[in-house]
């Protein structure tokens, strides 16, 4: 079957023909409606009113066929599911993306290695640590996430418990140093091998003794006891720590890519031109390496291209010229130009055969032209290979620039916080490393189990400073001098004689707070020393909802 | 049967760019353009519609696609003509997949003698009745570089700007072409 109709010689069209179809209102008055919105799709192939009309079409039956379906289908009563199981999590922050930011490491598994978390602690993964959930060791790069809880805004921000439940007897932990650690390969989360541990000198601003190790145990949901950590003094200058950057992912050297290498134009060979008999023509040789689309051919004459028939070139004969220069020309054609002591001459010409010797150049040029367009189809093979491999090339650098960028960037501003960490370290009384080995990935705390508050028991209720019943969630009393979060239950007791505050969450996420200050103001000959007392405080809230841990901080440190 | 000439001196293009600006901005301005093209235009359709009506049709089709999308065109050394020629190409196919008719092919004899000649071959009655039937055997795409090359005796450069490709890959294309014609008509 024909898949083309072929017309020979028929005319195009003539111009009167054509006018019958030239009005420019065929083509402005469709753009205008298009501008407006209104029937475009009338004017582009026709295709909106039989597309509506099968939408229109498809909606009646859409409807007739619920219709049958709601009129035919029997009314079954569907059992009522009950959720039964708790499926809040362990570790639950109390403001959804207010938390203390992960510091990403990636670890090769066959080499393992040691990393620098911005507070100076050291995380050391020993070579091939780690295995899948199925209990396979894997290889290839693992990404660990590591942070730390150090004071009681991270603390607070966390959502961790800080109590703990010994044989159902509960009591409170006093941290000196909370981490979390977690590693994911390709997304998924893996774990330390058998026989393996990950060795963690955490810094910690305090140097006593007395402190345990637990191991925050999210399926049994309780705090588990490890045993004990080193304490080793930590010399170092924590400004020199925070400057301590890990290196870039990816050399300056990387970046740079040669452009493909060009490959030489390939001279289009000239197809000669038969001698026009009523023209002056002359003979010369030329250098066939400056020439080479000449030198392929034989017996060249030049034909002046410029002059009309008439033109007598004799007294250009008549003289010996002291340098002849012949200069290629882009149509083809040449421009030689004669010098003679002060007179110059320049005339366009072209190279012309005659007889024989055109025959020749025509076969010959036929052979050369193929010639020229294989080589010219390699040529154009190889540069389109060279273009793609550059192209990936190109590609994959542009990847790796990105991911290198995006990784400065995160360096940058964890260098940001590392300097903002130190620099609030500086009341600290000493720096310490606590140094433990852990075998499994979660959070690890640093505790000393301390007695809850005693002294004024009171029911606790709460007003916002306009008088307003108040609605509080995740209430921690503090006390300023124990790194530990107590928290608040409708019924507390608070020592009169410490530094003590409060602090919760109002709708939506604002955080109240009762003050150091508040709690001096407080009447003490109006309340109980023993027995219990019914007591309202009055809160501050903030204007806004909480956005970042440094908030947090900032508030607390002013109280 | 040749083909309009596209390129042109320094100052038409300039004077193009300016006609084209205004276009841009008041589009009653496009009528210029308009006039200036639709034979060109109508004609190159023709020849591949061979329909008069359908031609006059295909061509508004152009000139609107080109008037809505002129805010795209940006002059890159590729001429406005070239342009609308694309779109032209770009039409003729669309219409030919949908309504799956034989597109037509305008040509004169000598055209067929310079594509035996070109394949190296003698010309004769028979070989010419096997070019004919060798053309049956074409992609659309490599029809339209013979097209464009032999039947509208276009320049490498003028077919690659019509084409999206370079002058050099229009030549190796065109080169393949006869070069595919030439076992199409042995065989």
């Amino acid at each position: 079957m024909s898949k083309f109709k072929i017309n020979i010689g028929k005319p195009d069209p003539s111009e009167s023909e054509m006018a019958q179809y030239k009005n420019f209102d065929y083509v402005y008055k469709p753009y205008q409606e298009s501008q407006t919105g209104s029937s475009y799709g009338r004017y582009l192939n026709g295709s909106t009113p039989k597309f509506l009309s099968i939408l229109i079409g498809t909606t009646v039956i859409l409807i007739g066929s619920y219709l049958i379906n709601k009129l035919m289908t029997p009314k079954v009563e569907q059992p009522v599911q009950i959720e039964t199981t708790i499926t809040t999590p362990f570790v639950n922050p109390p403001i959804e993306n207010v938390n203390v930011a992960f510091q990403e490491f990636e670890v090769d598994v066959v080499q393992g290695g040691t990393f620098t978390y911005l507070s100076g602690s050291k995380i050391t993964i020993p070579v091939n640590a780690f295995i899948n959930g199925n209990g396979n060791p894997i290889l290839g790069k693992v990404t660990m996430k590591y942070r730390e809880f150090h004071d009681h805004a991270e603390i607070f921000a966390s959502g961790i418990t800080m109590e703990y439940d010994s044989a159902g007897l509960v009591s409170d932990f006093e941290s000196a140093g909370m981490m979390e650690i977690i590693a994911f390969q390709n997304n998924t989360p893996v774990y330390i091998a058998k026989n393996k541990k990950v060795d963690i000198e955490m810094i910690s601003n305090n140097n006593e003794s007395r402190f345990n190790l637990y191991y925050l145990d999210t399926s049994q949901r309780k705090w588990v006891y490890k045993g004990k950590d080193q304490i080793i003094q930590r010399p170092e200058d924590r400004m020199d720590i925070a400057q301590e950057l890990p290196q870039s992912v990816l050399k300056e050297s990387d970046i740079e890519l040669p452009l493909p290498i060009q490959i030489p134009i390939i001279n289009e060979p000239i197809k000669p031109k038969t001698k026009n008999k009523n023209r002056f023509t002359f003979i010369f040789q030329v250098d066939p390496k400056a020439f080479p689309e000449i030198a392929v051919y034989d017996s060249v004459e030049w034909e002046y291209a410029d002059v009309g028939d008439n033109f007598d070139p004799q007294g250009l004969y008549d003289i010996t010229w002291q340098d002849v220069k012949l200069i290629k020309q882009e149509d083809n054609t040449y421009i030689v130009q004669l010098t003679h002591k002060n007179r110059k001459e320049s005339h366009k010409v072209f190279p012309v055969y005659s007889g024989k010797d055109l025959e020749k150049a025509e076969s010959k040029y036929k052979l050369k032209y193929k010639e020229y367009l294989k080589a010219l189809d390699k040529k154009e093979e190889l540069e389109k290979q060279r273009k793609e491999e550059y192209e990936k090339k190109r590609a994959d650098i542009e990847e790796k620039e990105k991911e290198r960028i995006a990784y400065l960037k995160k360096q940058a501003e964890l260098r940001r916080q590392q300097v903002k960490w130190a620099n609030a370290q500086t009341t600290m009384v000493s720096t310490v490393s606590r140094v433990f080995s852990i075998m499994t990935f979660g959070t690890w705390n640093c505790d000393s189990r301390v007695q809850r508050p005693q002294g004024i028991k009171v029911t606790a209720s709460f007003k916002t400073i306009n008088n307003e019943k108040l609605t509080l969630t995740n209430v921690y009393l503090i006390d300023k001098k124990i790194n530990a979060i107590f928290p608040i239950h409708e019924i507390f007791s608070f020592n009169p004689n410490a530094e003590n505050y409060i602090v919760g969450l109002v709708y939506p996420n604002k955080l109240a707070y009762f003050s150091p200050k508040d709690f001096d103001r407080i009447d003490g000959y109006k309340l109980k020393k023993v027995g219990l007392n019914n007591f309202t405080f009055t809160m501050h809230t903030t204007e806004k909802p909480i956005s970042s841990v440094d908030e947090i901080k900032e508030i607390i440190g002013k109280l | 049967m040749s083909s309009q000439v596209l390129h042109k001196t320094d100052q038409q293009i300039e004077e193009e760019k300016l006609q084209i600006e205004l276009a841009k901005q008041d589009p009653k301005q496009f009528e210029t353009l308009y006039n200036k093209y639709f034979q060109q235009i109508f004609i190159f359709i023709n020849r591949r519609t061979d329909n008069l009506d359908l031609s006059g049709d295909i061509t508004s089709q152009v000139f609107l696609k080109a008037m809505l999308n002129l805010n795209k065109y940006q002059f890159k050394g590729v001429p406005f003509s070239a342009w609308l020629y694309r779109i032209a190409l770009s039409e003729i196919n669309q219409h030919y997949r949908e309504n799956q008719k034989n597109r037509a092919i305008s040509l004169e004899e000598t055209d067929l003698k310079n594509i035996i000649e070109e394949a190296e071959e003698n010309f004769s009655e028979e070989k010419t009745s096997a070019l004919i039937n060798a053309f049956q055997q074409l992609e659309e795409d490599q029809l339209q570089l013979i097209e464009l090359r032999f039947f509208e005796k276009r320049s490498f450069k003028e077919i690659g700007e019509i084409m999206e490709i370079t002058e050099n890959n229009a030549k190796v294309k065109v080169y393949r072409v006869i070069d595919k014609l030439k076992n199409i008509m042995k065989s």
